[in-house]
C-alpha cells in the first residue's frame, strides 16, 4: 500500500519512536516522511540537524490537536483565569493598593485564580486525553 | 491587522519552488536544499499546506533497493493558481493557469 508508513533504517532510533508516539496518529506519515529522507543525506552533523525536524513537526501536530480538543470557551477561560492570576499576584507581590482596594484582596483573587487556572489545566488536559485515546481505540484497550 | 494566511517568507519559498517545478513531484530533502529551509521549517509549512488543500502528496512507488520509500509534494490546481497569484512581480510566467497532470515526474 502506498499511503502506509515506510519501514526506515532509523525506525529504531529513540527519536523517530519518541516523535511517532507524541505525534497525533493521522499526522504520523509527516514523521515518516521526515525520516524517510535521511537515508539520502549525507554527514553526520547534517543528518541530526535532519533528524531534529521532528521535533517542531510534533510541537505543531500535537499543539494543533491540543487546541482542536479543547473548546473555546475552556480556552478563553483558562486565558482569563491567567490574566487575572498575573495581575492580581503582581499588585498583592508589590503591595499596590489600586482604586483604595487593599492588596490583600488582590492576594485572595491571586490565589482563587492560580486554584481556577489548575481546574482548568486539569480539565483541559483531561479532554485533550480523551479525545486522543477516541481516536486511538487500540491505546484506550491497553489503557483498560 | 491580521497578516494573510501563508504570506511568510519561508512559505513563499516553499510555494515558489513547488510552482516552479510543476507538474514533477518533489521530494523533502530536495525543497530543502532550493529553498535553504531546515527540516523543522520546512515540514510544518508542508503539513500546514496539505490541511490547506494546496499541497498533494503520496508515497513514492518504485524503491531504491535497501531504501525507504519517499513523500512525494506537488501543488494542488488551487493552490498552484494561489502560489502564481502570489509571485513576484516579473515572475508571473510560472505556473498561472496551469492544472496539475495526472502523472507528474519525480524530481
Amino acid at each position: 500500500m502506498i499511503d502506509k508508513a515506510p519501514p526506515t533504517p532509523t525506525a529504531g532510533s529513540l527519536l523517530y519512536r519518541a516523535a511517532r508516539a507524541l505525534c497525533p496518529r493521522g499526522d504520523r506519515v509527516w514523521i515518516d516522511a521526515l525520516f524517510a529522507e535521511l537515508p539520502r543525506i549525507h554527514g553526520r552533523r547534517a543528518r541530526a540537524s535532519w533528524m531534529l525536524g521532528a521535533l517542531p513537526v510534533v510541537a505543531s501536530t500535537s499543539m494543533a490537536a491540543a487546541a482542536i480538543s479543547v473548546p473555546g470557551k475552556l480556552r478563553w477561560a483558562l486565558l482569563a483565569c491567567f490574566a487575572v492570576l498575573l495581575l492580581s499576584g503582581g499588585n498583592a507581590y508589590y503591595g499596590y493598593e489600586l482604586a483604595g482596594i487593599d492588596d490583600d484582596a488582590f492576594l485572595a483573587t491571586a490565589l482563587a485564580a492560580a486554584a481556577a487556572s489548575i481546574a482548568l489545566t486539569a480539565l483541559s488536559a483531561r479532554r485533550v486525553i480523551a479525545r486522543s485515546y477516541a481516536a486511538d481505540p487500540a491505546a484506550a484497550w491497553r489503557r483498560r | 491587522m491580521p497578516r494573510a494566511a501563508n504570506s511568510s517568507r519561508q512559505t513563499q519559498a516553499v510555494l515558489q519552488a513547488l510552482l516552479a517545478s510543476m507538474p514533477r513531484w518533489r521530494h523533502g530533502y530536495h525543497l530543502s536544499q532550493e529553498t535553504q529551509l531546515k527540516s523543522g521549517t520546512l515540514y510544518p509549512i508542508l503539513l500546514r499546506l496539505q490541511r490547506q488543500g494546496w499541497l498533494d502528496e503520496q508515497w513514492e512507488e518504485e524503491i531504491a533497493p535497501g531504501r525507504p520509500r519517499r513523500h512525494l509534494y506537488r501543488l494542488t490546481a488551487p493552490g498552484a493558481a494561489e502560489a502564481a497569484r502570489r509571485q513576484p512581480v516579473g515572475r508571473r510566467d510560472h505556473g498561472a493557469a496551469f492544472l496539475p497532470a495526472a502523472e507528474g515526474e519525480i524530481e
